[in-house]
């Protein structure tokens, strides 16, 4: 293979997987909080998406130190996030698809309320390495692109070992598959519950920033990625753990590829073609064995 | 001697459903009760009062003078009340031994902190923990299975299972519901011997629902019988059996006749 | 049926035909007929409606040209209205999406019997909605809807003052091949009539058939655009025309420069804005950006009563989209107050009359019975630090 394209199938591997290593970390927060409160949540990206503009806003236009306009944008995710599950899911029905209906709603209105406050434009976000390159071979690789990679592969192995290898681990993995032997077990579900949507906003937190620094930050920018996710956690199947991570990683490196090879119109039917032909391929058994159908 | 446990003058409603009524007993350290009655009685009602599953409406409950009114069900079982379930309740995409592990969240963990580095506060109790569930896997014959899931086991072993992961961090008050029931003949005396021996080693203070009579018989010193939410009668099982009462509400059979 | 029988139906058919066509006419060219029933005005309303991006990636441009319009019909109606009828503009949200677009332009037709579609913002959300237009024969008047499908007859009912894409293009690759000595070009655009057109158009310019132009297309909200710049430093033309949304034009930049990539580039005229200036000003260095309408600090006293008329009304400065929908606005003010009645024939008379109408914010603005494009010029701006430098003024394709 030519050197040049040696270089760009490196190029366009690299940054697909970066790009993996993000969705992975979302990933993760929607695993947990479909297993534990069995919810899932439309406004995920959402919730990190107005961390992020209010750190933007508080350093780029009221002058606040960078560090404390993080913080303050992390404390919002975490606070929307909790208040997700405290205020709407909790107070729903408990019926099937109230929480898909009600969570795309609060996306709306994320949207609009980001629109209102932070205004319509794209801004460039913090540069967060991106402005770092080396090149190897032809290759740039870029500072940004190995963070992103190696945060997904930390917080994939980090959420196994969590889950597997700790005390916390024995009560989520309790919590999700029965919360009334967790109860009995001495576990706070209720408070483990809330513990999770938290932490789905630090990841979606965590993920957004380095969308926005990759891309740019909007009041939407988030949504085609939280969808891509979304579908690779049904190809993974939202009741497991490594077939969605995995998933995560593959999803947005086929579609990278199928981008390059095939253009920027085929990314979208490509992951949807992949998605029809693993539901007609894959053994049934393996999908019977799953309960999230709604997913 | 005095009581572990209290119940004084419970009562539960479900809106017009009296549920359980003014319900007053106590229970001693170590006791072994077995609680009957027919269907529909309140046996499983008055448990999940006592675990915390169902709140009560009026009365007290209370153990070790504590009273578990306000306690959530988790933080009832940390203080050391422990109930069954009426159908074999395990997390079943799990193994045996994860399962019965669960058991071990009763006790106290480390911090998140702790938890995510590794430190030795944590060591020493995950130690602890896998150390306590090998124990008592062991002492109930569950050691060669438990690696298995527990959705490929049969009915006995899954319910072995189940009451491994109450017994894996001693309790104070061991709560059962028809842990017989499905049960052949041979595994029915394993169990009762597993209980047996359980609560002889332990003294723990344990409530048994059951609707095996002889179970009872062989088991319990002493018994309680409900019907329509009240008790009717208590004392030891043939004591409790002979109770017109009794006879009355499970076989609808009136004394002399 | 007998011989006699069979004539007389035929002959019956035709005049039935040929009175129809004696009515209906040429499409357009009915003339102005002040008893005609239209909907829409009361005896102190006129209503209009648009449907604009206002949500989206394309949010930017619906907002602000919703924004310059609002503040416009706003004067009009301080002072009185347009013979003494108010305009009651109505703005609906298409999400830059051609279904959401056909959906909201039936309740504008349909629900709220507009009596007009008073501009409009994006293409391919625009072009959804003509066949319902022309259908019910509602006149549109200047929606900034580039494409070479409007501002010919085919299209009647639409009177265009965006200049399409072909032409955009065909200006701005003139000018790169003379100024520059060019030879390869590589184009990024929305999928569709507006990446066709565009291509189309830098094909025009550079008129030399052995010189290719490498055209991406792409679709809006792309999450990486790595691909796409691999793609394009595989190429390795000298110069990248683009255009996308803004957000997208930036973020591709941005992807372009981290692999090391940075042609030459030059965009549509959506880049000519403060906001995508301000945000990817540092990626976007010395690229070339059509001029659809006149720099705000132009010294052209129109241009500079505009900006003080919109920051009366609005309390804010305007940008290039509010100067957009500012001008759709005067427009159609213009319009009606020359029609010799409120009725739609009599609205589309008006229009077809316009001769050199000069705003300061367009170029002059000529239509005509046959004519559906009133301009055909843009200028050329380059961006230099945190702003744009002019560097062709408004000029045609010869």
């Amino acid at each position: 293979m030519p050197a040049a394209a040696l270089a760009d199938a490196a190029q366009v591997t690299l940054s697909g997987l970066a790009t993996g290593g993000l969705y992975a970390v979302l990933m993760l927060g929607v695993i947990l909080v479909f297993q534990v409160s069995k919810n899932i949540n439309f406004a995920y990206g959402q919730t990190g998406m107005v961390g992020v503009f209010l750190s933007y806003f508080l350093y780029a236009v009221a002058g606040i130190p960078v560090v404390a306009a993080l913080l303050a944008g992390l404390a919002l995710a975490l606070l929307v996030a909790s208040l997700t599950d405290r205020l709407i899911i909790r107070n729903i029905p408990a019926r099937e698809g109230f929480d898909l209906v009600v969570t795309l709603g609060e996306l709306l209105l994320l949207t609009s309320l980001a629109q209102l406050a932070f205004g319509t434009n794209a801004q460039s976000y913090l540069k967060l390495l991106t402005n770092w390159t080396t090149v190897r071979g032809g290759v740039f690789i870029n500072a940004n692109d190995i963070l992103c990679l190696l945060l997904g592969i930390a917080v994939t192995l980090g959420g196994h070992i969590v889950l597997t290898r700790t005390s916390l681990g024995t009560s989520l993995r309790a919590s999700a598959a029965d919360a009334a032997i967790a109860k009995s077990a001495g576990i706070n579900v209720l408070g483990l519950r809330t513990a999770v949507w938290t932490v789905s906003g630090l990841l979606a937190w965590v993920a957004a920033s380095l969308f926005a620094a990759r891309l740019s930050v909007n009041a939407f920018y988030m949504t085609p990625i939280v969808i891509n996710v979304f579908i690779a956690g049904m190809i993974g199947g939202l009741d497991r753990y490594w077939p969605p991570m995995i998933a995560a990683f593959t999803i947005a490196l086929y579609q990278s590829w199928a981008i390059y090879l095939f253009g920027e119109a085929a990314g979208t039917p490509a992951v949807f073609i992949l998605v029809i032909l693993l539901l007609s391929l894959v053994p049934k058994r393996y999908l019977e064995e799953r309960h999230e159908a709604r997913a | 001697m005095t009581a572990l446990l209290k119940l004084d003058r419970v009562s539960v409603r479900f809106g017009g459903l009296a549920a359980v009524t003014d319900v007053t007993m106590a229970f001693s350290p170590g006791s072994l009760t077995g609680l009957i009655g027919p269907n529909g009685a309140g046996k499983t009602t008055l448990l999940n009062a006592i675990s915390g599953f169902t709140a009560i409406t009026s009365g007290h409950i209370a153990m070790n003078e504590i009273d578990l009114s306000p306690l959530s069900a988790a933080e009832r079982a940390r203080l050391g009340v422990v109930r069954g379930f009426q159908t074999v309740r395990l997390l079943e995409r799990e193994t045996v031994f994860d399962n019965v592990l669960v058991g071990c969240e009763r006790l106290p963990q480390p911090g998140l902190l702790g938890q995510l580095l590794a430190l030795p506060p944590e060591r020493r109790c995950r130690a602890r923990d896998l150390a306590a569930t090998e124990t008592t896997l062991r002492d109930l014959g569950l050691l060669p299975i438990a690696h298995r899931r527990v959705d490929e086991l049969p009915f006995a072993s899954r319910r072995l299972t189940e009451i491994a992961r109450l017994l894996v961090v001693r309790p104070t008050v061991l709560l059962l519901d028809e842990p017989a029931a499905g049960l052949d003949t041979r595994d029915r005396r394993a169990l009762v011997e597993s209980i047996r021996t359980y609560h002889e080693a332990g003294g723990l203070t344990t409530i048994i629902i059951e609707h095996d009579i002889e179970l009872v018989r062989r088991l319990c010193p002493y018994s309680v019988a409900l019907d329509m939410g009240r008790i009717i009668a208590s004392g030891s099982p043939n004591e409790v059996l002979s109770e017109p009462a009794v006879q009355q509400a499970y076989f609808g059979v009136r004394s002399g006749a | 049926m007998g011989f006699r029988s069979v004539l007389t139906c035929f002959g019956t058919g035709s005049l039935m035909v040929l009175a129809m066509l004696a009515v209906a006419g040429p499409a357009g060219a009915a003339g102005c007929n002040p008893n005609e029933k239209s909907p829409g005005v009361t005896a102190t309303t006129v209503r209009l409606g648009a449907t604009m991006p206002l949500t989206g990636s394309a949010a930017a441009g619906g907002l602000g040209a919703g924004a310059g319009a609002k503040a416009y019909y706003a004067m009009v109606n301080a002072a009185g209205g347009v013979h003494g009828h108010k305009i009651d503009f109505t703005l609906l949200d298409d999400e830059y999406s051609p279904a959401a677009a056909e959906r909201q332009m039936r309740v504008l037709i349909e629900r709220d019997h507009v009596f007009a579609i008073a501009g409009g913002e994006g293409t391919p959300n625009f072009l959804a909605v003509v066949p319902l237009i022309e259908r019910e024969g509602v006149p549109a008047i200047g929606p900034y809807a580039p494409s070479s499908e409007l501002g010919t007859m085919k299209t009647p009912h639409v009177f265009m003052t965006a200049v399409n894409y072909i032409t955009e293009f065909a200006i701005m690759t003139r000018y790169v091949r003379e100024s520059d000595y060019a030879r390869s070009f590589s184009l990024v655009g929305v999928q569709g009539n507006v990446g066709d057109d565009a291509k189309a158009g830098m094909e025009q310019g550079i008129g030399n058939p052995s010189i290719k132009v490498d055209y991406i297309p792409e679709i809006p909200g792309t999450p990486d655009f790595t691909p796409i710049a691999t793609q394009l430093r595989r190429e390795n033309a000298e110069w990248t025309f683009l255009i996308l949304t803004n957000t997208d034009t930036g973020e591709l930049l941005e992807a372009m420069h981290r692999i090391g990539y940075n042609p030459r580039t030059a965009a549509w005229a959506g880049m000519n804005d403060p906001g995508y200036i301000k945000a990817f000003g540092p990626v976007s260095q010395d690229m070339i950006v059509a001029e659809e309408t006149a720099a705000l600090d132009s010294s052209d006293p129109l241009v500079q009563q505009f900006v003080t008329q919109f920051t009366k009304e609005t309390e804010r400065a305007p940008g290039k989209f509010e100067e957009l929908g500012w001008v759709q606005a005067e427009l159609v003010v213009k319009a009606l107050q020359d029609a010799k009645a409120l009725t739609r024939s009599c609205l589309m008379d008006s229009l077809e009359q316009i001769r050199d109408f000069k705003t300061g914010l367009l170029p002059p603005i000529t239509f005509g019975p046959d004519r559906r494009q009133g301009v055909n010029a843009v200028g050329l701006v380059q961006i230099k630090g945190g702003k744009v430098v002019e560097i062709v003024p408004f000029r045609a394709l010869d």
